[in-house]
C-alpha cells in the first residue's frame, strides 16, 4: 500500500518544521522544569537514600524528613528492646551555619554529624568507612565535589565555618543539600560548632540483625498500645514522601503543572495551524481522492497518519534534545531526576496536544469538497 | 475494437438543480434530460454558466439533484446510500481534471497505485497495472518522476493513465485539455479518444476547447440550463 501520509511527511518535512520546534521547545522545558525540580527536590531525600539503615523512626506527625519537631529517646525505647533490631543511630536535624570569613553576609550551611564506628549508617552510601576516618581529627570536614567548586576550595584547603577554620580533608559525591552547603563532620566537630546543643534528635536510624522483614518489624513497631509517639517508616518510603512533601508544599508543583499547561496551549495553537494549513494545501488532492471514490473516513485516517508521523518524529527530537541537555546538566554537578511516570507524562501531554491539534486540522478536510474541482 | 454505442449507460432524466434560497435561488439545471452511449467519446459544450460542470457533477454522483434521476450502468445512482455511491465511483467511474491533480509527495506510479490500492488491488498487481498505463500514454520512461519534474501535458496524461488503470466504464473529464499547448492537446484528445473506441469506456467531457470537438462522437450544446442540440456529426 503506498504509504501516502508518510511520503507527504517526509517530502512536505520542512513544512512541519513549526510542529516539531513547538513539541521540542514546551517537552524541553517541561522535562528540564520537572528534571531540574525533582533534582532539587531528591536532595531533600539524600540523608535517607544515602544512608544504610532499615528502618527510619521519627515523630508520628512528621510527613518528612525536615518536618520533625524531635522524639526523645525515652519516645522510642521500645526499640532497644526489640530483637530484630542490632543498631540505632540519631539523625540530628542539620543546624545552620555561615560560610565565610564575614559571619553576617556569608553563605548558609548545614552541618551533618556522623558517628566514626565502622558501622554508621547515616551517608554510608556516600562516605564509607575509610573516607569517616579522615573526619576522626577534629575541626575537620567533608564537602560535596559540587559545593567545593563553587566555594572554590579543594581538598587541604580551610574553610570558615561560623567564626572557626575548617580543613577539608576529602570530597564527596551527591551529598548536596536543597539549599545551602551541607557540611559532613564528626559529632565532635560538630558539637564545637553548636549542633545537638539541647535538642532532640530528629529521626532514628535502625539496623535489622539479618534475615528480618523491616515491614514485619515497622508493623510490630507500631501495633501497640497505647499508640506509640513515633512512626516507623521504610528508607524508600521516608524519600519518597519527603519528595512529594516538598514537591507539593512548596508550590513547585503547581508552577510546573501551570507552566506546563501554558507551553501545551501555546504547542497546540501552533500545532494545529501547522497541520491545518498542511491540509488546507492538499485540499485538492484529498477532493480528488474523494472524487475517486475514496471514503472520507479513508482520507481522514491519511491526515491523521500524518499527524502521528509528525507526533512521533518531534517526540523522538524531544528525547534527544532532552537527554543531551540532562547530560549536560549532570556532567557539571547540576542535580536532576527524571522519574520514569514524570517523563511518561509528559510525552502522554505532548501526544495529547498533537492528537487534539490533529483532531481540530481534520474539521478542514470537510472543505474538501469534490464537487467544487468541477466548478 | 467497435463498440454498440446504442447501449445507454449512462443518462440522466428531469435534472434540475439550483444553487441559493428565496429570491436569490439561481436555477442552474431545468428538467434536462440526457443519455450517454457506451464506448462514445462525448462533449458537453455551452457559455459559461450554462450548467455544464454541474451536470457533470450530478451525474457523477459528487452533487446532488434537486430533482431527477441518474441512471449508472442499471442503477439509480442517488438512490444509493453515501458510502456505497463512493464504492461505486471507486469502482466504475474515473476523473480527469482541468489542470493536474497530482499529490507532489508521490512518483507517477505511485499516483496511480495509490487509487488501485483502494480499490482492493494487491501493491504487486497495482504496480504492473500502473505501469501498463502509463506506458500506454508514454509515460513509461518518467514513471520515476513526481510532479514538479512533469510538464502540465505529462502530469495530465498521468491523470489520463490513473483512469485508465481503474479500468472503469465511466470517465468524466472537466477541460482536460483546455490549459494545454496544441501538442499537448492532441496528444491527451487521443488518449480520451481510445479509451472511448479501445477500451469501450464511455467517455463525458466538459469544454470550452474546440480542438477537442473533432475527436468527439457527440456534442451536447447546453443552454440557460437544458440540452439546446446535440450534434452527432462531427467533423
Amino acid at each position: 500500500m503506498t504509504n501516502l501520509a508518510l511520503k507527504s511527511v517526509l517530502h512536505g518535512c520542512r513544512r512541519y518544521l513549526p510542529v516539531g520546534i513547538a513539541v521540542g521547545v514546551s517537552g524541553l522545558m517541561m522535562v528540564v522544569q520537572a528534571a531540574l525540580a525533582m533534582g532539587a527536590f531528591s536532595l531533600s531525600a539524600a540523608p535517607v537514600r544515602l544512608s544504610q539503615a532499615d528502618l527510619w523512626i521519627g515523630p508520628a506527625d512528621a510527613m518528612s524528613l525536615d518536618e520533625s519537631r524531635g522524639l526523645s529517646q525515652l519516645a522510642v525505647g521500645r526499640l532497644w528492646l526489640d530483637p530484630d533490631i542490632v543498631r540505632i543511630e540519631a539523625y540530628m536535624s542539620p543546624p545552620f551555619v555561615t560560610i565565610g570569613e564575614d559571619e553576617d553576609a556569608g553563605e548558609i550551611g548545614f552541618i551533618v554529624a556522623l558517628q566514626l564506628g565502622d558501622d554508621t549508617m547515616l551517608l554510608a552510601r556516600a562516605i564509607p568507612a575509610a573516607l569517616r576516618q579522615r573526619l576522626a581529627d577534629p575541626g575537620t570536614i567533608i564537602l560535596d565535589r559540587t559545593d567545593a567548586r563553587k566555594l572554590g576550595v579543594a581538598v587541604g584547603d580551610r574553610l570558615r565555618v561560623s567564626g572557626q577554620s575548617l580543613r577539608v580533608v576529602a570530597l564527596a559525591e551527591g551529598v548536596q543539600a536543597m539549599f545551602g552547603t551541607q557540611i559532613i563532620a564528626s559529632e565532635l566537630t560538630a558539637r564545637d560548632l553548636g549542633q545537638g546543643a539541647g535538642s532532640e534528635p530528629a529521626f532514628y536510624l535502625a539496623r535489622l540483625r539479618p534475615g528480618a522483614d523491616p515491614q514485619a518489624v515497622a508493623a510490630r513497631l507500631e501495633n501497640v498500645t497505647p499508640l506509640p509517639e513515633y512512626r516507623v517508616w521504610l528508607p524508600g518510603d521516608l524519600a519518597a514522601q519527603t519528595v512529594r512533601s516538598w514537591a507539593l508544599g512548596s508550590g513547585a508543583g503547581t508552577l510546573f503543572v501551570a507552566s506546563s499547561a501554558i507551553a501545551l496551549v501555546i504547542t497546540l495553537m501552533v500545532v494545529s495551524q501547522t497541520l491545518g494549513a498542511a491540509v488546507a494545501s492538499a485540499m485538492r488532492e484529498y477532493a480528488a481522492l474523494r472524487a475517486y471514490g475514496i471514503s472520507f473516513r479513508a482520507v481522514q485516517w491519511i491526515v491523521t497518519k500524518q499527524g502521528l508521523y509528525v507526533c512521533v518524529a518531534a517526540l523522538v527530537l524531544t528525547a534527544v534534545a532532552s537527554m543531551l541537555v540532562l547530560w549536560v546538566l549532570h556532567q557539571r554537578g547540576v542535580a536532576s531526576e527524571l522519574p520514569l511516570p514524570l517523563a511518561g507524562a509528559v510525552s502522554v501531554a505532548l501526544v495529547l496536544t498533537v492528537v487534539i491539534s490533529n483532531l481540530v486540522a481534520l474539521r478542514r478536510l470537510r472543505r474538501a469538497d469534490p464537487a467544487s474541482l468541477l466548478r | 475494437m467497435k463498440h454498440d454505442i446504442d447501449l445507454h449507460v449512462l443518462s440522466g432524466t428531469g435534472l434540475s438543480k439550483s444553487f441559493g434560497k428565496g429570491a436569490k435561488a439561481v436555477q442552474i439545471l431545468q428538467g434536462l434530460d440526457i443519455s450517454l452511449p457506451r464506448g462514445a467519446l462525448s462533449l458537453v459544450k455551452g457559455p459559461s454558466g450554462c450548467g455544464k460542470s454541474t451536470l457533470l457533477a450530478i451525474l457523477a454522483g459528487l452533487t446532488a439533484p434537486d430533482a431527477g434521476r441518474v441512471d449508472a450502468l442499471g442503477q439509480d445512482l442517488w438512490s444509493l446510500r453515501p458510502p456505497a455511491r463512493d464504492a461505486f465511483r471507486l469502482r466504475h467511474m474515473g476523473f480527469v481534471f482541468q489542470g493536474s491533480i497530482l499529490f507532489p509527495a508521490l512518483r507517477a506510479h505511485e499516483q496511480i497505485e495509490l487509487v488501485l490500492n483502494y480499490m482492493g488491488i494487491a501493491p504487486k498487481a497495482a504496480r504492473d497495472r500502473a505501469m501498463t498505463a502509463l506506458e500506454d500514454v508514454g509515460l513509461g520512461p518518467r514513471a520515476d518522476l513526481r510532479p514538479d519534474a512533469l510538464s502540465g501535458g505529462e502530469k495530465q496524461r498521468v491523470a489520463i493513465a490513473c483512469a485508465l488503470a481503474k479500468a472503469p466504464e465511466i470517465i468524466f473529464a472537466d477541460e482536460p485539455t483546455s490549459a494545454l499547448d496544441t501538442e499537448n492537446s492532441d496528444l491527451v484528445s487521443r488518449h480520451l479518444r481510445r479509451l472511448a473506441s479501445d477500451h469501450g469506456v464511455t467517455v463525458i467531457c466538459v469544454t470550452h476547447d474546440d480542438r477537442l470537438s473533432p475527436w468527439a462522437d457527440r456534442i451536447y450544446h447546453m443552454r440557460a440550463g437544458r440540452i439546446d442540440r446535440i450534434q452527432t456529426e462531427v467533423t
